[in-house]
């Protein structure tokens, strides 16, 4: 690391701390009671099916692991866990399916 | 729907714990791989564990750390993490229905513990079903006690025991593997396939765009599909 004092860090950690905790509490702490208008709500809605997506796909192309290179097992992990997912909606058995496939890809790759 | 009876808070919390406690399996290996690349870049337990409680966020964790390595200046590497995070914003939103009407201090500990995977279970857990309040706010406080809990546990661990940890294969998947597989329930409509198939194509477009700008813009993109779709649905009928 470049060097950095305690002082330094400590500064870096509660900055972040504090930013992230207002992002947190800001509509959920602010806003309160009142009532959300319609458009709002069915956007909403959407967060979570929008949100995750978006957050994973350029991790399961890109993979930080492979700085950044392309990587055939996690693609196949991501595919693996997708389908299983769809097709039992079943959180846990499609996440175990997925990680179960990439860590036999990753020790075949091993051989 | 109403209910005559409903269950008992203390029963739900524990139905919280019940469907929290297995990611333990997710969260622990990346907080675990937070705490390694901590100490292996010089950082105390006290500034792990400042890390881990004070911001509980894995990813702008790791980014800010890796820029701070890297000798960025303090203000980028926060204002980067706080961008990572900012999807928090739209949870946070996303809640209201919820929990807006909790007391103040309820919310306070709600904002606290909004971490990807307690959102994504409560949401699992509170969309088309009606339970009074007492029941949301203590089937929260169940899954984010074992979640929450094994990210500050993990994360010092990891900065203990860092040599031991780091070999295991693939366990930096986790985490996307875990998102992938929490959406997978939501998907079924075509409102909400559709918001997730352009979130999706979105952000694969925009990924190179600085400060998670990509990830954000997709996400809104989705949003206003899977919006759009509904409105035309109930239009038609």
């Amino acid at each position: 690391m470049a060097e950095l004092s305690s002082g330094t860090l400590w500064f870096t950690i509660a900055a972040l701390g504090l930013g992230t905790y207002l992002i947190r509490f800001s509509f959920l702490g602010f806003l309160g009671g009142r009532t959300l208008p319609p458009l709002a709500l069915r956007l909403l809605r959407y967060v979570p099916v929008a949100v995750f997506p978006a957050l994973v796909a350029p991790q399961v192309l890109w993979p930080a692991a492979t700085g950044g290179e392309f990587d055939a097992p996690r693609l196949l992990a991501a595919l693996c866990t997708l389908l299983v997912g769809l097709w039992r909606r079943n959180v846990l058995l499609a996440l175990g399916a997925g990680l179960g496939l990439l860590l036999v890809l990753e020790l075949l790759r091993g051989l | 729907m109403s209910r005559a009876l409903s269950p008992r808070p203390a029963t739900v919390f524990w139905e919280g714990v019940r469907d929290g406690t297995p990611f333990i399996v997710m969260v622990g290996p990346f907080a675990l791989l937070f705490g390694v690349v901590a100490a292996e870049l010089g950082l105390s337990l006290a500034e792990t564990l400042g890390f881990s409680t004070l911001v509980i966020a894995g990813a702008a964790q790791f980014a800010t750390l890796e820029l701070l390595d890297a000798g960025a200046p303090v203000s980028v590497a926060v204002g980067t993490g706080l961008a990572v995070n900012l999807r928090m914003a739209l949870y946070s939103a996303s809640l209201v229905p919820y929990f807006g009407r909790a007391p103040l201090r309820h919310r306070a500990w709600i904002a606290y513990a909004l971490v990807d995977q307690v959102y994504a279970l409560a949401l699992l857990r509170f969309q088309g079903r009606e339970e009074p309040q007492a029941s949301r706010l203590a089937y929260y406080a169940g899954a984010a006690a074992p979640i929450c809990g094994i990210w500050i546990l993990a994360c010092a661990l990891g900065s203990q025991a860092q040599s031991t940890v780091a070999a295991v294969p693939g366990l930096d998947f986790a985490v996307p593997l875990t998102f992938l597989a929490m959406v997978t329930p939501m998907l079924k409509d075509r409102p909400s396939v559709a918001a997730a198939a352009v979130a999706t194509g979105l952000a694969i477009l925009g990924h190179e765009l600085p400060l998670n700008s990509g990830m954000l813009l997709a996400a809104a993109g989705g949003m206003v599909i899977g919006a759009v779709l509904e409105g035309r649905r109930e239009a038609h009928g």
